[in-house]
């Protein structure tokens, strides 16, 4: 299983190789100058502020000498200076991602929490009205523009209700942390900080909920028809036959076998989520890397734009390897096959 | 007694007096205290708490003050720095002191002398000095930010005496105290920028390294010191309690940056924000007739309009066709879309800045009078063109999307299609500033508070005119003429003369320029009636945070 692993990472490496040329080849072909179009009106009549901008993100050399530079300060973790922030796109990553990671992290748990009871509800009670009513409650999930219910969420739970707090991570004034992880929820476990643990919980459920929303409707389903699937085959028949209570049947031998299809979408909806949320971060006022990503893409911040591309890619391969290994975990006919 | 400092309790000799001053120390003096204490927290604004202001992330990059230029952060250049000279609220002709209590211009208007205040602290205790001027200033110019080109035709600030600092121009610029103005030409405290990393040589665009430390640590003498910048999320700022000033109404302020406008609505309309910067016209509009919230309107001298080009369409080579398209716009009608956000102009120089046309002489519709000058260019029937806008745009808080489809409208009622053509800001804006454009609706900003950021540009063979438009000196005999107009009001001192250069050449820049100007912007801002009385407006700064009276 190890071999297996880090065979997966080792591919990797082409992979970004390849993913760099591509979205290097695309950011470049858009007919935008990112100079002329990040400084003011006057600058950009001035030769000598363009140049001084065009020098330092290297966009007087040739496109291939851009490209050849940009991968080999990559293998250096080197990603270059963002146009727009003028920081380092590590360190701007290092200050978004965290935000998303956390966010994506309770929304995935949350959607897990519910979907997986939900599906093997209603497979249970296949054509009653439990059933119906999950199933329709999942399609209003999925289909429901996820910015209008997060307007709605916020005016109907923070500005009506007063139940949830506003905007942002944390209270106003409310200092982060010590950044550890960049996740507040653990970086105030680790630094003993209760106040800002409850007060990062209390900001984080809306938008995981509102985000959740998507993933709890299609896992829901998912998990209904692999538990379908497998609730009329033999095996379980005979646990029953042996006494076995449904409960035990249900979690203890079907579920384990209906459970790979779920995981694999399961990964899916993660890796979505981490990518980021434009407009669930805009209107909840996350700083995470969706926010990152569009002003990236407005301001033709290339740096920033293949930066974010390069990270997704990553989160995606790396969800996808977490999951093909969970896989093996769950599933020991796998775990031989690996092997 | 409270304040004396010097005399404790503590330590008093045992006699009659100190037995009695006792006495008055163990009860009197306690239950004084809770009161003052009391009255303390009761007269403290917002009852101790922060004042908490809600605005957009917008462009902010960075907080170095030698090379921010962004509009999000001349509230906190304000806030945190000084200039030598500034703007009193919204009284925009007339500079008064700031780091410099006096000065002197020669009478050539090349020479400027500057006498700083020698009361003026930097946040840690430290005077402000002419070699602290003399380093910013060259920073400021060396660093080649977005903003070096302010001080074009500089050709030399040093220190000329104690606390006092001289700049030598190498042309006339009639507004150069009013560039002066801007918090991007900040005082910062040079030994810290330098020990950090900062430089003020002539390679200073490469040597320079201080940015980073200046994003998390303010170095100037404003009445407020930078706490903490969590980017994408908040900036707090905190009183500096070694302000030279009088000093800040509040102990705290926090910036959340919130970039939905009705998320910006629900935090004010909740007591969760005290001023929302960004409201949109709508939601502005809504807010009037709440009766906790009051709106203000800054002009934001940020005119909309809408250009063509000379060269790329054979109809717009033909000035008669320029009359139609000025005469058939319905600008009374735009003021429904724009409702408080915008206000008339009367040309490109936005009407609250000295030398501006006024709005009353702005353009004005005749269906008559464009579908005559249709027909004397030999297209009666109208003709089609194409005009290109920001799709994710907006001239400061007014859609841009909504602004092209009202004009198109209005010039389709004289035979003119226009095919309207959105377009990403970035990529409109590399494509516009390349001379590409067809014709185009966009907005000029606000550089500083001046005539000369608008019309020389705006005026034949200017960077915008010449270069985005086609439209030179050489295109006609008036285009000439506003030429020589706009070359010698920037030669005028004298303001009265000066300002009759101004008012003529956009009066002909109105008949005969390929633009029309559609509407000045303005900002709307709300702010909670039962936390603030009164706020010092201004188009730059959007507000002085050192200015708030709190109710």
């Amino acid at each position: 299983m190890w071999t297996f692993a880090l065979r997966r990472l080792l591919l990797l490496i082409p992979t970004l190789i390849g993913i760099t040329l591509v979205t290097f080849a695309v950011t470049r072909s858009i007919p935008t100058d990112p100079v002329i179009a990040t400084i003011g009106e006057q600058a950009a009549e001035h030769p000598e502020i363009v140049a001084v901008y065009r020098k330092t993100w290297g966009l007087d050399e040739p496109l291939p000498i851009q490209y050849l530079t940009y991968v080999r300060r990559l293998f250096i973790g080197d990603m270059g200076l963002s146009i727009f922030t003028h920081r380092p796109v590590v360190q701007d990553l290092a200050d978004y991602l965290p935000a998303t990671i956390e966010l994506a992290t309770v929304a995935i748990l949350i959607s897990i929490l519910f979907s997986l009871p939900l599906g093997i509800i209603a497979a249970r009670l296949r054509g009653g009205l439990l059933d119906i009513a999950i199933r329709a409650v999942t399609t209003i999930g999925v289909s429901m523009p996820i910015f209008w219910l997060a307007l709605a969420a916020i005016n109907v739970f923070y500005f009506h209700l007063r139940i949830v707090p506003g905007q942002g991570r944390l209270d106003s004034g409310l200092a982060p942390p010590p950044s550890v992880t960049g996740l507040y929820v653990i970086d105030g476990l680790l630094a003993g900080d209760l106040t800002v643990v409850a007060n990062a919980l209390s900001h984080i459920v809306l938008p995981a909920l509102v985000l959740a929303t998507w993933s709890i409707g299609l896992l829901t389903r998912i998990m209904r028809t692999s538990m379908l699937a497998v609730l009329h085959q033999d095996f379980l028949r005979t646990v029953r036959s042996k006494g076995g209570r449904e409960f035990y049947v249900l979690t203890r031998h079907a579920l384990g076998n209906a459970i790979l299809p779920v995981v694999t979408v399961m990964g899916l909806a993660f890796g979505d989520l981490l990518a980021g949320s434009v407009m669930t971060e805009t209107i909840f006022g996350w700083p995470g890397i969706g926010r990152y990503a569009y002003s990236a893409a407005a301001h033709a911040d290339f740096p920033a734009i293949m930066g974010v591309t390069i990270v997704v890619a990553l989160v995606y391969t790396i969800v996808n390897l977490a999951v093909d290994l969970f896989y093996a975990v769950i599933d020991p006919r796998i775990r031989a096959a690996m092997a | 007694m409270f304040r004396n400092g010097n005399k404790g309790i503590i330590g008093a000799e045992i006699s009659r007096r100190s037995l009695l001053a006792r006495a008055v120390a163990t009860t009197v003096f306690p239950a004084l205290l809770s009161m003052t204490g009391r009255a303390r927290a009761q007269s403290a604004p917002l009852g101790g708490k922060p004042l908490i202001v809600v605005m957009k992330t917008g462009s902010l990059r960075t907080l170095d003050p030698n090379n921010a230029y962004e509009a999000e952060w001349f509230i906190f250049g304000k806030a945190l720095y000084s200039q030598l000279v500034t703007l009193r609220g919204s009284t925009l002709d007339q500079v008064v002191g700031g780091l410099a209590s006096t000065w002197d211009v020669s009478s050539d208007g090349l020479t400027y002398v500057f006498n700083l205040n020698p009361n003026a602290r930097f946040s840690d205790g430290a005077p402000v000095t002419a070699d602290d001027l003399v380093f910013s200033f060259n920073r400021f110019i060396r660093l080649k930010g977005p903003g070096s080109w302010l001080l074009d035709g500089v050709k030399s600030v040093e220190k000329s005496g104690q606390n006092q600092v001289k700049i030598t121009l190498s042309e006339i610029n009639v507004d150069f105290l009013q560039i002066l103005t801007t918090p991007s030409l900040n005082i910062g405290q040079a030994a810290p920028i330098k020990a950090n990393g900062g430089s003020d040589a002539e390679n200073a665009s490469e040597s320079d390294t201080a940015r980073a430390w200046l994003d998390d640590h303010s170095v100037g003498s404003g009445p407020f010191i930078l706490d903490r910048w969590t980017r994408g999320s908040e900036l707090v700022l905190k009183r500096n309690p070694n302000f030279w000033g009088p000093p800040a109404p509040v102990d705290t302020v926090i910036c959340k940056f919130v970039d939905d406008p009705n998320i910006q609505r629900s935090m004010l309309l909740a007591g969760d924000a005290h001023i929302a910067v960004n409201l949109s016209p709508d939601i502005a509009s809504d807010l009037s007739g709440e009766s906790t919230v009051q709106v203000h309107q800054i002009p934001a001298l940020a005119p909309a309009y809408f250009g063509w080009s000379a060269d790329k369409n054979p109809a717009l080579r033909d000035p008669k066709i320029w009359d139609a398209l000025k005469y058939a716009i319905d600008y009374e009608g735009l003021a429904q879309i724009y409702l408080g956000g915008g206000q008339k102009t009367g040309s490109i120089v936005p009407p609250s800045l000295a030398g501006a046309l006024p709005a009353d002489q702005a353009m004005k519709e005749n269906l008559d009078r464009a579908k005559a000058a249709l027909a004397a260019a030999g297209h009666p029937d109208g003709f089609t063109m194409t005009a290109s806008y920001a799709s994710d745009g907006s001239y400061t808080t007014v859609p841009a999307p909504i602004v092209a489809q009202k004009v198109a409208a209005d010039l389709s009622r004289i035979g003119i299609t226009v095919n309207l053509n959105p377009m990403l800001f970035a990529q409109m804006l590399t494509d516009y500033r390349g001379g590409n454009q067809e014709a185009i609706f966009h907005w000029w900003s606000s550089d500083y508070v001046g005539w000369t950021d608008y019309l020389p540009l705006f005026a034949p063979g200017g960077g915008v005119a010449k270069k985005r438009h086609q439209w030179d000196v050489s295109a006609s005999p008036e285009a000439q003429k506003i030429a020589d107009l706009v070359g010698k009001a920037k030669q005028t001192l004298a303001l009265d003369a000066q300002y009759a250069l101004t008012k003529e050449a956009q009066s002909l820049i109105n008949q005969h320029g390929p633009y029309a100007f559609l509407f000045e912007t303005n900002y709307q801002l709300g702010v909670r009636k039962d936390a603030i009385k009164s706020l010092e407006l201004n188009p730059v700064w959007y507000f002085d945070l050192g200015s708030i009276e709190f109710a």
